[in-house]
């Protein structure tokens, strides 16, 4: 019934290099499993690569898992239909025949040629294909205040991933804090688990829904409907609620013993097990920064964006890049911008139709009822009222001297001010000077945090992400020792051989 | 900090610090000492402070620890395997002399 | 726009142009350093701070080892605090590895023609040797050369100490400058026109690093120059490893351990250079000989991850020497640049011996050897293995 894979008959392109698949797909989310399936109904051969063990992504973690075996748990029920309903997104990402999916692979480099550097269990090597489609996803948006690296100090997310993963749940005295849709669907996740939050301090207040109420669509009621029934449920129940949050900190000595909240003028401080921390999420732009893809700073979303057209083909910083020739990266779902699952899939669905007419091959199947144009628009109606109303980024504001700024190296916001202070306003002049970027994370939880001080605090111009070069991903220098599949043309030793003869022709004496 | 929902199924033997703790199969090596209690993975080679997980997904770099006597391994994408032996890392990463030393 | 009168212009803020600056400043002249970006942005800050003796050019020996004492008292120089920032480590020793006989050979060949010249400090080692100052370090190999005094320091950090020695001795910085045009004056001085500004001077010194070249070229002089984008790679911190630089004799291996625990590898591995734009791109593809040869001598390292790279650009000359003496063509006019990769360690003494040769108007002899027109016809160059022809 599918088509054949078709190889690339040709050897032009990236170099001379033979090619391993039409298409490489970053990431097994919604978006990436859409453009799989797409791209190989399609008759294209497809390579999936995603950093985790089953596909689905963040929000469909596990999902094979707790749908088969997990009705006794009731994790289905606590977790909610949006999050069943990627099953059979799954199911059919899994049954299509010709898609090579690599799970457990880390993606180290990506080049706008079509290059893919990738590592698993012990082994790396290069793949490359016509066309990538990065679909690698969101991150949470950084958030720092006094005490988050305190041990017992966790994202909204990271409790998500442990319930569905590893049916883990929080216990003992749990605070949520700052803003976001994920952080109200937790509240409700968890009190269906029956983990009943001891405070839910908001930075958003009513003042937000009102001013964002003229962005609302029609299309957007449901959502707004599903958010207002959390709510209700959580007023309901009796969970405490304060908003306008404009203080947050964890205090304790080697872990997280109380919180300390300062909300709508009054100050509490709270004994503290867990402190569930969310202020929205941002586009992961890791891969993207390294392949000389353009960005997009965004100072109301205090975040980057891969800057791309309307289908998703990104656009490469203009000027000298590693890999000359047309870009053929594209970027889709979260990875391109926040717009939830559904949107994720249509628009996954929307570039993989695309790549595949630019291609000439043809689905041997029927198309689907709704385009995804469409279902991606109406997926999408949604965002302007979110956005508006869960407006992110409050911290900075407050942002203490002492607060700790880059986790991994420890830098603070002080350090940080005086360096600005001497007029050193470029991201990566500051990381030379302060090492903050320079640790395992490479700038992922401080640079749009930096960036945000920068630009709100100084005179500075829009800000750019730390340069980024390969590896993007930690790579044990083992596997780099042998790398597969590299390019003969680049790969061919040149290095600067500076070692002098060793015998003398009556030269000069000391 | 953590406790399981619904009740234990057939779990895995995993070692931390030499000591044995449970282990759901197919679970991270990060879920699996939160599930038994641990809240320092790590404590960092600037200062020394204790840290434990932040994000749980792979991007903020806390949960690194010893795994199999390699050094900064990210936890939290390392699936646990019976009788795996796993290590508080003190500081920066320690040097493997075992088997492979000298190949 | 600056209008500045100066007694000498610096093109080039790196640590050749600041510490010339330095001693020109402490001597009394009014010095202006011009830079298109910021002092120590690229060579300078972006190498793997060997101070190294080992395996050196022997016409660089001399200035060389007048430099090592000059880092050993840096805190004379620079400062305290900045001295400590640059971490400078002596007496650690670097150690250069032989994988195979040939290695070893060429060591023991090299350590009779060092000594020939009556340069004592490099010593060969046979394998019981290396395993005792280098644990970890692999069975294969074979013994090496090692030259004790010698060590590392932070590179960047280094750069920096210069600049802000200099302009605390009184020389002035110009920095996002770009300059556009040489020209003599009538009365014979040199003004140096840039985007932002003109400075005047009985002497300019071009210290240009990869873009000396081009430099040159504005006053019509020709030497030879390839740009090259130099890569390391850079690990997670790693508990105490080694003390010693290592080095390879015919591989591409260079590493240490950095003040904060990192290992730094190099071994002159090339990315993608773009001088226009001042920018250089790492080849992954290429870092993969270095890790080879890293893991080759240090099977241990197999699993330590590598967390990132960096790439600068530098100037190659063909004999591997860098090009440090007066214009050929024009009076007033000194060239210091092209170091190969290796002018980190030289910079402290090149700064001394240029700054008392331009103030007495006599070449430093020790400078001899970097003449600029030594390739000229009927110069007897020794050209070496980075010959462009």
């Amino acid at each position: 019934m599918t088509a054949e894979p078709r190889p690339d008959p040709s050897a032009a392109g990236t170099g001379a290099m033979p090619r391993d698949a039409d298409v490489i797909v970053i990431g097994a989310g919604p978006a990436g499993m859409s453009a799989a399936v797409e791209l190989s109904a399609a008759g294209l051969s497809v390579i999936v690569l995603d950093m985790n063990a089953s596909p689905g992504g963040q929000i469909y973690r596990a999902v094979e898992a707790n749908l088969n075996e997990g009705a006794s748990h009731g994790l289905a029920n606590a977790l909610g239909a949006a999050y069943s309903a990627g099953q059979p997104l799954v199911a059919q990402f899994r049954v299509q025949s010709n898609i090579d999916y690599r799970p457990n692979t880390v993606v180290w480099e990506l080049r706008t040629d079509g290059t893919v550097g990738w590592q698993q269990a012990g082994r790396g090597g290069y793949l490359r294909a016509r066309h990538v489609v990065l679909a690698n996803g969101a991150m949470e948006r950084p958030m720092p205040f006094p005490g988050w690296t305190l041990p017992g100090v966790m994202t909204a997310g990271a409790v998500q991933t442990l319930i569905k993963a590893s049916r883990l749940k929080p216990s003992g005295r749990v605070v949520l804090a700052g803003t976001g849709p994920l952080l109200f669907l937790l509240a409700d996740q968890l009190l269906k688990l029956a983990v009943r939050p001891a405070l839910i301090a908001r930075t958003d207040g009513l003042g937000d829904k009102l001013a964002a109420l003229p962005r609302l669509r029609p299309a957007a009621l449901p959502a707004l409907a599903k958010g207002a029934g959390w709510m209700a449920n959580l007023r309901r129940v009796g969970v405490r609620t304060v908003t306008s949050l404009t203080h947050l900190e964890a205090v304790g000595n080697e872990r997280l013993r109380e919180v300390v909240i300062k909300a709508a003028g009054k100050t509490m401080r709270l004994p503290c097990d867990l402190l569930i921390v969310h202020d929205g999420i941002i586009p992961s732009i890791d891969l993207a920064q390294g392949a000389g893809i353009a960005m997009e700073w965004r100072p109301d979303d205090a975040s980057w964006r891969p800057v791309t057209d309307a289908h998703g083909l990104a656009k490469p910083v203009s000027g000298p890049s590693l890999s000359p020739g047309p870009n053929c990266v594209w970027l889709t779902g979260d990875a391109r911008t926040i717009g939830g699952a559904d949107a994720a899939a249509a628009h996954g669905m929307h570039v993989g139709q695309t790549i595949a007419a630019s291609l000439g091959a043809v689905k041997s199947r029927h198309a689907s009822h709704s385009s995804p144009a469409k279902r991606y628009a109406q997926a999408m109606a949604a965002r302007p009222f979110i956005d508006a109303a869960f407006p992110p980024g409050r911290w900075s504001v407050e942002l203490g001297d002492a607060t700790i700024i880059c986790r991994c190296e420890e830098i603070t916001a002080a350090q940080i001010r005086s360096c600005a202070q001497q007029g050193v306003t470029d991201m990566d002049q500051l990381r030379g000077l302060l090492r903050c970027g320079m640790g395992p994370c490479q700038g992922r939880s401080c640079a749009t945090a930096i960036a945000r001080l920068l630009s709100r605090e100084f005179d500075s111009p829009l800000p750019m992400p730390f340069r980024g070069r390969p590896p993007v991903r930690p790579v044990p220098l083992g596997v780099l020792a042998q790398l597969q599949s590299l390019d003969p043309d680049l790969s061919r030793s040149e290095a600067l051989d500076d070692k002098p003869d060793a015998s003398s022709r009556g030269g000069i004496d000391v | 900090m953590f406790q399981p929902i619904g009740s234990p199924e057939a779990m895995l033997t995993v070692y931390f610090d030499n000591l044995p703790v449970t282990a759901l199969p197919g679970e991270t090596v990060a879920s699996c000492l939160l599930r038994n209690g641990v809240t320092r993975f790590r404590t960092t080679p600037v200062s020394g402070a204790a840290r434990m997980p932040f994000c749980m997904i792979g991007h903020c770099f806390e949960c690194l620890v010893e795994i199999e006597g390699l050094g900064s391994r990210q936890a939290c994408l390392t699936v646990v395997r019976e009788g795996m032996q796993v290590a508080t890392q003190a500081g920066p990463a320690t040097i493997y002399r075992g088997a492979n030393y000298d190949r | 726009m600056f209008d500045r009168k100066n007694d000498v212009v610096i093109i080039g803020g790196g640590l050749q142009g600041c510490a010339i600056a330095l001693f020109l400043a402490k001597a009394g002249s009014k010095v202006t350093v011009i830079d298109k970006t910021v002092a120590g942005r690229h060579a300078s800050g972006v190498n793997a701070g060997g101070l190294r003796l080992l395996l050196r050019d022997h016409r660089e020996y001399p200035i060389a080892v007048r430099a090592m004492d000059i880092w050993a008292h840096l805190d004379q120089f620079v400062g305290q605090a900045a001295a400590e920032a640059s971490e400078v480590q002596l007496q650690t020793s670097q150690i250069a590895i032989a994988m195979d006989e040939d290695e070893m050979a060429w060591a023991g060949e090299r350590e009779r023609d060092m000594k020939r010249r009556g340069i004592p400090n490099e010593q060969l080692l046979d394998g019981a040797d290396i395993r005792r100052l280098l644990p970890g370090i692999s069975s294969q190999v074979l013994g090496g050369l090692v030259s004790r005094p010698d060590g590392h320091a932070n590179p960047a950090n280094a750069a920096r100490a210069f600049r802000m020695a200099a302009a605390a001795g009184g020389a002035h910085f110009e920095e996002r400058c770009c300059v556009v045009g040489i020209d003599l004056n009538g009365s014979g001085s040199w003004r140096v026109t840039t985007d932002r500004g003109t400075a005047e001077a009985e002497i300019v010194v071009n210290c240009a690093g990869a873009w000396g070249a081009g430099l040159a070229g504005l006053v019509d002089e020709n030497l030879e120059l390839r740009s090259m984008a130099l890569s390391m790679m850079v690990t997670a911190r790693v508990e105490p490893f080694v003390a010693p630089v290592v080095i390879g004799i015919d591989r591409p291996l260079s590493f240490k351990q950095s003040a904060v625990g990192s290992l730094v590898i190099g071994g002159g591995i090339a990315g993608k250079p773009c001088l226009e734009e001042g920018t250089s791109f790492t080849v992954m593809d290429r870092m993969v000989s270095s890790a080879r040869a890293t893991v080759d001598a240090f099977p241990c390292l197999s699993d330590i991850p590598v967390l990132r790279t960096w790439s600068g650009l530098e100037g190659v000359t063909p004999d591997g020497i860098p090009y440090i003496g007066p214009s050929a063509r024009h009076p007033g006019l000194w060239h210091v640049f092209g170091f190969c990769g290796h002018g980190f360690q030289l910079s402290p003494a090149v700064g001394e011996t240029v700054a008392a040769s331009l103030l007495s108007g006599n070449i430093d002899a020790r400078l001899q050897p970097f003449a600029v027109d030594r390739f000229q016809a009927g110069k007897p160059a020794q050209r070496g293995r980075n010959d462009a022809a």
